[in-house]
């Protein structure tokens, strides 16, 4: 008798704690500022929220550069399969890599050239190419767009600013940075000795 | 009497008759349609026939309809395409926000539509949108055209139509690399409607406008051709550089002959292929494909142009 009581106590905790559970909703804030910011639809409003919530979770999911170039070398497949993001047919790969970076200088106010795992790294000043951190970034999924000039906006908006962060940006004299950015490359590519970034984070 | 064998000389030929309608019914292949916005323009024609070729190499019957860049035209055909029991309706658009009302008709009537090339402004109204990736290809033309033409040049643009959401991904994919340098001018940009003779007309008057034009930036190959020609008749070739969009073969080739600088490569084949395959994957009851697909796009210029022609790489 007395055990059928615990049994039923206990039947009775989990039925209140399943409908404790089922009466909140929890969701990702990160997903929830995203989404907010998706039904908004102000390109640059969005760019802020991306570099606001996603910057530790692309920090995380950045691979070390001299990693990077190892997978790439040895079993590209894998790397583009576990790593990259694309955009539809014939897209390049985008990656998020995260680098060292030495001997840095400024060449012709047009890039900074630095050094890292053996490869020359550009990083461009003059004109940034937005697609390449919108797509790396994983954040924006072309379908929540209304249409493909919306998606676009996002670029232009992302290159802005970039561009803006970068035109503030002083070369240290010590002249070595670290770096978390974006890259695109070819499917066929297996070797690379000079990498386009585009910079999430360029310090010292 | 002569009743009775009269009537029995016809009911068997009555019976016969429908028993053979019911066959042939039963043997007809299921139809697509394929609507194409022009076919006008060779990479349009390219694009309607790839996508008829592939219906049919999957089991359907493929009709191909013109609608003559022209939103009405494109009313009218969606509404025979309605009452004459298509199943799938493979569509380039001619209006961005004209054709989705048409789309939505289709969408509320049960026939699944996919759109091939150009967009509409309602992408609940189709099952997918394959689309080429204008905006980055045009990025690639405009760093390419900055290596050409340097940091200082005056250059003129000739956009496609105006409610073509193609027409303002590619110009705004272009100035989004070439504003960035102040002495890259633009001295005038207006709209030629993809058209190649309107084209000719725009570039002349803009030549007769302005005197110091050193490249014209075209948002497709038919402008680019059109453009050429009136550069050709004013007796300026070579010192004015056309810049074209689309990967069309007389405009390829006009690369190889030194007569134009570069395109972006579209692949009109590949879109109208997906699409087939897409519309045929929905028919057989599947139901999660994505929304949109681009198309990249690829950059085609002088040293280049040997891997490319017949509307993509030579090697495909």
């Amino acid at each position: 008798m007395k055990q059928m009581k615990i049994v039923k106590w206990i039947a009775l905790a989990l039925l209140a704690l399943l409908a404790l559970r089922l009466s909140f909703y929890t969701e990702n804030l990160s997903e929830k500022n995203r989404r907010e910011a998706m039904s908004r639809y102000n390109p640059e409003e969005l760019v802020v929220a991306m570099m606001r919530d996603s910057l530790s979770a692309l920090e995380q999911r950045a691979l070390p550069l001299a990693q990077w170039q190892d997978m790439l070398q040895k079993d590209p497949q894998t790397l583009a399969s576990t790593h990259a993001r694309r955009l539809g047919i014939g897209s390049p790969l985008f990656y998020m890599i995260r680098a060292e970076l030495s001997e840095v200088c400024l060449v012709d106010d047009e890039y900074l050239r630095a050094f890292a795992e053996g490869v020359e790294i550009r990083i461009p000043i003059t004109y940034i190419f937005g697609n390449t951190a919108r797509d790396a970034s994983g954040w924006f999924n072309i379908d929540d767009f209304r249409n493909t000039m919306d998606f676009n906006a996002v670029s232009a908006a992302m290159n802005d600013y970039i561009a803006e962060k970068m035109a503030d940006f002083r070369l240290p004299e010590q002249a070595s940075l670290r770096v978390l950015g974006a890259v695109a490359i070819p499917e066929d590519a297996v070797r690379l000795e000079r990498l386009e970034l585009i910079p999430f984070v360029l310090e010292p | 009497m002569k009743r009775l064998i009269l009537a029995l000389l016809i009911i068997p030929l009555l019976l016969t008759g429908c028993g053979g309608e019911r066959a042939q019914q039963t043997k007809s292949k299921p139809k697509i349609a394929v609507v194409i916005s022009t076919l006008n323009n060779p990479w349009f024609v390219v694009l309607g026939q790839a996508a008829v070729e592939r219906c049919e190499a999957l089991g359907y019957e493929a009709t191909l309809f013109d609608s003559q860049n022209n939103p009405s035209k494109e009313a009218d055909h969606f509404d025979n395409i309605l009452a004459s029991g298509y199943q799938a309706i493979l569509m380039n658009p001619t209006d961005a926000d004209g054709s989705a009302v048409n789309a939505k008709a289709a969408s509320r009537a049960g026939v699944p539509v996919f759109c091939m090339d150009r967009e509409i402004n309602l992408p609940g109204a189709c099952v997918t949108q394959i689309l080429s990736d204008n905006y980055s290809g045009c990025i690639s033309l405009g760093q390419y055209f900055v290596e050409v033409m340097g940091r200082k040049a005056k250059y003129v643009e000739i956009l496609g139509l105006v409610g073509d959401n193609n027409t303002w991904a590619r110009s705004r994919g272009f100035h989004s690399v070439v504003d960035c340098f102040e002495g890259l001018e633009m001295l005038a940009q207006q709209s030629a409607d993809f058209d190649q003779n309107k084209a000719m007309e725009v570039m002349e008057s803009m030549m007769q406008a302005h005197h110091d034009i050193d490249a014209v930036f075209c948002g497709n190959d038919a402008m680019a051709m059109g453009a050429y020609q009136a550069i050709l008749g004013a007796g300026k070739a070579g010192k004015i550089k056309v810049f074209g969009f689309d990967g069309a073969d007389d405009c390829v080739n006009a690369i190889r002959e030194g007569k134009v600088e570069a395109t972006g490569m579209q692949f009109p084949k590949t879109m109208a292929e997906t699409a087939a395959t897409l519309a045929d994957r929905y028919i057989k009851g599947e139901r999660n494909l994505p929304k949109k697909m681009p198309v990249a796009v690829e950059l085609v210029h002088r040293k280049n142009v040997a891997q490319y022609g017949n509307f993509g790489k030579i090697q495909d």
